[in-house]
Parts: structure tokens; sequence; C-alpha cells
């Protein structure tokens, strides 16, 4: 049996400008731009980059909730998407940002994550309940929380709700999108001990989209750094923190602030913001802001968009890491 | 795949869980509805509020019931008649039934109240008008008129109101927009101008129609009120659907693989409700003191039938330096302010006990 789980194959998401003019063309924001990346079983990828990136629209695509406008996903070699049949999609959870407002509330916590079992008609009442109060308890949740209100509850424990309700019926995949971004930060080392330890218990593979690369680092073995709807490097954890290739990712991690101010980071200058997607530069969409466009001949970088290439076990998109 | 009949792939040991169950099935909670009422309970504005509308409620059908004069009666004996002030009598025998034309319900009413009080009535309690009438039986009968309108404005907006609305908010895109232009081009029109129009031309007998009126006065009015009372619960409600479309527990609902079915039965549906609750408690006041507005102008019921507008406009017509007979005006007026304030305050009340993250104790 092929282990790989989740085949993502050049995923681009367009969408039409919101508003916009009434009449003439509709431009289009390229949120997701040719997107490309597999999963093994109970594997772990994060999705790294700033905001406006398409790491979160990527999530949504590879969680059925998004159509791409190009490339498929697939689930074990089957389409997937908005449409599949309800007993495939099941195999891919959600966990989201705001477990303030991902919960219904006025709902108790046993229904919401019993929702899922419901919908699926899974199981017999009985069994649906039990199993509601060991998925709670997976998640570091007392019994007793079933009763209660999302409002009664704290962050830390609204987002363990949200885990618990996307274990419920065992997927093979979750999704987590910047699941600790809304925390307080000392919930967030819980939260994130909490994904680590339900990965290593029920072999699951994991989606983790955050812009946290510390959190990132602790918890996913491969890093897609993205950038404008491109994935420019993609590497195994190690390698992407200790020797990063592409110069974006170099810029990203000496923004990470350190803690020790008798080595302070290499200063890699990023200039300006990042450019809009609904006019993504020519040639490599990071020329324009990279500090080492000027080192390639013949202006390519502005000119060609730059193919993924293996440099070891990683994959960079950049004209400067040509064989 | 092979995970796929079983939904228990032995992840979770359930068994572990059942003793938990069973000590957690037995201190059952408290149902969200059952909460909500607790909290409107412990409202004391909005409970007395709640107690006063429903008194009235049932005054207001129960009035032909009732041992009082009849509304319509009156008293010429030498003419012009001075109004008799409140409290100048207990009770008398002048009971004599003089009713507009009446329905099947209230007729059977009025022959039970004639059956059981025969020819006693009570005096005139808070006094009567130039012409002799009642005061006190015609503030209960107008109130029928206006708690009907509010019954009238309730209904639309509960029905063509939540269902255009929703419609809306579901479908979205091009289907939404034009719905909403609908929408503008119903609320651009002045209403006044509206009804003036509709009860001059239906109130002529028109040649063409052979001299029939297609619809009484009074039910070209309460069409009015209909019609104008449902456009902004439709807003209203649209809006929330839209919010709720988009809302994070819906799309987690929709990562879940549910329907839209399920998604507007088990998250849209219950949220909606309470903003929709909470409006027609603001829709009715509105709709009540219009149906006043109008009454008085002259644009609204017409005699043998009474509203609060009705009244107060006769009392403010009786009005004159020589003659104080306050009473005509304030007693319209109190009931007015009073049904519109107890309304006012359920509505408060209604907002509070279902707001569940306010007063937590």
């Amino acid at each position: 049996m092929s282990s790989i789980l989740l085949d993502v194959a050049g995923v681009r998401v367009h969408f039409p400008e919101r508003g916009g003019s009434w009449f003439g063309p509709r431009r289009t924001i390229r949120a997701v731009d040719g997107v490309s990346f597999q999963l093994e079983r109970g594997e772990s990828l994060g999705l790294v980059g700033e905001s406006g990136s398409g790491k979160s629209t990527t999530a949504r695509v590879v969680a059925g909730l998004q159509t791409p406008t190009a490339g498929a996903v697939r689930l074990h070699g089957q389409l997937f998407g908005p449409r599949a049949p309800r007993s495939v999609r099941r195999h891919v959870q959600m966990v989201f940002q705001d477990p303030y407002a991902s919960l219904d509330p006025r709902r108790p916590i046993g229904w919401t994550v019993e929702e899922l079992l419901a919908v699926h008609g899974l199981l017999k009442p009985r069994q649906r309940r039990l199993r509601v109060l060991a998925a709670l308890d997976a998640c570091g949740l007392e019994a007793l929380y079933v009763h209660r209100y999302p409002h009664e509850l704290s962050g830390g424990q609204r987002q363990r709700v949200a885990i618990a309700r996307a274990l419920v019926a065992e997927p093979e995949l979750l999704v987590c999108d910047e699941p600790t971004s809304a925390l307080d930060v000392s919930v967030r080392a819980q939260i994130v001990n909490l994904l680590c330890e339900l990965r290593e218990r029920f072999e699951l593979a994991l989606l983790f989209v955050s812009h946290d690369l510390a959190v990132v680092r602790r918890v996913c073995e491969q890093v897609a750094v993205m950038y404008l709807g491109h994935v420019v490097e993609l590497a195994p954890r190690s390698q992407l923190f200790d020797a990063p290739r592409h110069p974006y990712t170099r810029a990203l991690l000496a923004a990470i602030p350190r803690g020790d101010p008798e080595h302070p980071a290499p200063h890699v200058a990023l200039l300006g913001e990042p450019p809009s997607p609904m006019h993504p530069p020519s040639g490599c969409v990071f020329h324009p802001r990279c500090p080492r466009a000027g080192d390639v001949a013949g202006e390519r970088c502005a000119r060609e968009f730059p193919k993924s290439v293996e440099r070891g076990d990683a994959l960079v998109a950049c004209h400067l890491d040509q064989p | 795949m092979s995970r796929e009949q079983s939904s228990g792939g032995g992840w979770f040991r359930e068994a572990d869980y059942d003793l938990m169950l069973t000590e957690l099935e037995r201190s059952a909670p408290t149902s969200l509805w059952s909460e909500v009422r607790r909290r409107f309970r412990e409202q004391r504005a909005a409970r007395w509020s709640a107690r006063l509308l429903m008194v009235l409620a049932l005054l207001a059908f129960f009035a032909p019931l009732l041992p009082l004069p009849s509304p319509a009666a009156m008293r010429l004996a030498g003419a012009p008649h001075a109004p008799v002030a409140p409290w100048s009598e207990f009770v008398n025998q002048r009971y004599e039934p003089v009713y507009g034309p009446l329905g099947a319900l209230d007729r059977a009413l009025v022959a039970t109240r004639q059956k059981l009080f025969g020819k006693t009535q009570l005096g005139s309690w808070l006094g009567t008008d130039t012409k002799g009438r009642d005061t006190l039986a015609r503030i209960l009968w107008g109130s029928r008129t206006s708690l009907l309108v509010a019954l009238c404005a309730a209904l639309t907006s509960l029905s063509l109101g939540v269902a255009w609305g929703a419609l809306a908010g579901l479908s979205g895109g091009r289907v939404d927009n034009l719905m909403m232009r609908a929408l503008d081009v119903l609320q651009s029109i002045p209403t006044i101008f509206v009804v003036i129009f509709l009860l001059s031309f239906l109130n002529a007998p028109s040649a063409a129609l052979g001299g029939a009126r297609l619809l009484s006065r009074e039910q070209v009015f309460f069409l009015v009120i209909g019609a104008v009372s449902w456009l902004s619960m439709a807003r209203v409600v649209r809006g929330q659907v839209l919010a709720l479309r988009s809302a994070p527990y819906v799309e987690a609902a929709r990562a879940q693989g549910a329907s839209l079915v399920w998604i507007v039965r088990k998250h849209v549906w219950p949220n909606v409700l309470p903003v929709v609750g909470v409006y027609v408690t603001l829709t009715l006041p509105a709709v009540i003191l219009y149906e006043a507005f109008l009454s008085f102008l002259g644009l609204g019921v017409e005699a043998p039938n009474v509203s609060w507008g009705v009244l107060a406009a006769d009392g403010a017509e009786a009005l004159s330096p020589l003659v104080s007979s306050w009473w005509l005006v304030a007693a319209p007026s109190t009931a007015l302010a009073a049904t519109l304030l107890a309304l006012g305050l359920v509505g408060d009340g209604l907002r509070d006990a279902l707001d569940l993250r306010r007063g937590e104790r």
C-alpha cells in the first residue's frame, strides 16, 4: 500500500475581486498559485509565511472547504473537495484559528463534539456519547464539560473542545489553521503539546498552518514556506531551520527574535511590503524584495519563474540555487 | 479503504467511560430554553410587563363578556350632553345592547354576557364622552383594534419577513441583491400616501366594480399595516443569516460534511430565532403607535369601531377651557403608553435573557 495519504498537485485558488467596478473586467486575486506537496500517513507538515501568502487558503482547500480553481487534492488517490462524499470527507478534519467563534454559542460542548457523529450517522446514541467522553478525555477535558456552554470555558479549553470535535470520528489528517495564534502565550504551549501527543498516539497526519516559527519547529517534521501563493521552499525541519536555502526563508528565520543579545541574528533586510496578489510581480514573485536578486545574471529573476528543484532533501524555487 | 466500515478504529476505549456517562446522565443538564425562561423571570420589570400584557390581551379578548356598557350606546337625554366624570356611579341597570357589526364569536360572547348579567352594567368608572358613551368600555374595545393590528404585524413579519430575509441571506449573490432591492423600493414609498390613496380609492364605490367594495376599510387598513411591518424584519433576518453563514462554527460544521439542511436547522435557525423574537417586540410598539397615529388622523378605523387613536382624537376634540374632560385624553393615552412601555420592557428582558454571555453569576 502506498504510504502517500494526501497529494496536493498544482493547486491554484483565484478569487474574483470583491466589489470592484460593476462594469469592466473583474480582476482576480491569486491567493494560491500553484502549490504542490504530499503528506504521508502520520507525517506533519507546517505551512509558514506572511499574512496573505495563501497558507490559510491552502489549508481550506485541503480541508475541503474551498474548491481549487485548478489542480487537485487527492486523499488515498481519491479526488477530495467540497463535493467529495461524506464518508471520505470524514477523514480530514479541521481546527480553526479562533476558538471563541468556532463553537456554536447555543450548543453545549457535548452536542458540539457529537455533531460530526450525528451528521454522519455513525454509531448508536449511547456509543456516540461514550465516544465524546473519550475524545474529550484525550484532549484533557473532564467529562463534566459536556453540559457546559462555550461561553463558560476559557480560550484554551475551547480550543481543546475544537480539537476533540475534530478527533471524534478518528480522522487521518488534521488541518490546523493557526490553532494557537488566538490563545494566550501561557496556554499556547499546552495546546502545542497536546497536538504533538495526539499525533503520536493516533498516528495522525497534520497540516499545520502558522506564522509562529517556534511552534512549527516544535510540531512539524516538514516545513513549507509560502510567499504570495507559491511554496518557495519545502524542507525537513532540521534542514530548513539550520540551513535555509531560499533567500525568503533566510529572511523569515532572521526575523525571529533571539533571546541572546551577545549573538544577534544576522540581519537580512526585507524591503517594503509584500506585493498585492492582484498584481503579482513577473518572474519570481519574490524578486522585488529579494536582497540577492541582483546576483543572478541577465535579470532572470524578473523574467522567469524559478522551478522547484530538489536540493538534498529540500525543494527550492530560486534561480540562485539551480543545479 | 480498510477503515471505511469501522467508525470504531479503536482509538478510544469507550468502555472505560460507561460509568461516567451513566453518572452524567443522572445529572441532566438544564436545557437552553429553560435557562432562558429562568433568566427572563429573574428580571422584575420584564416579568411584570409580560403579566400586564397578558392581562390586557385577556381583557381585550373577553371585553364583550364583561358587564360593561355597550361601547356605542349613547345617552343623549338633553343634548349637548356634558360628559359624565369618572367614579360617579358604581353599577346601574341601564344596559342596552348597541354594537357595531360583530363576528360570530363576539356575538356569542355578547349573548353570554346578557344571560350572565342581564341589565346590570358598571357605571361609567372612567366617565363618558360628550355623546354619553362609556370610556372604559371604549378603551377595552379599542384595545382589540390595537392588539389585532399588533398581531397582524407580528404574523406578517414572522412569516413573510423571516422567509424573505432567510431566503435572501441563504441564496446570496444575485438573488439576494434582487430581493434586497425590491425591499428598498417598497421601503422608499411613503406609507402614509399609500394608505391615503388606497383608502380613498377603495372607499369610493367605483362604477367599474359595480358599486361593490372589494375590501372593507378595516381590511385595507390591516393589509397596509401588514405590508409595511415586515420590511425591516426581512432586513434584520437577512443580515443575521448572512453573518451566520460565514460564522466559523458554521464553517466548522461544513468542514465536517454537514449538509445545508443540517446547518440551517441546527445552527442558523437557533441563532436567528432570538434576534427575531427581540425584533418582534420592537416592531409591535411601532405598529401600535402607527395605528393610533393613522386613526388619530382619521385614516384608520371608523365609527362605530374604536381604537386608542380614535379615542385620543375624540378626547382632544372635546378638550375645551370651559369643560375640562381630561379623562377623555388621559385614559386612552395612559393605556397606549402603558402598553408600549410594557412591550419595550419585555423586549429588553428577552434580549438580556437570550444573551448568554450577559450577567454571568
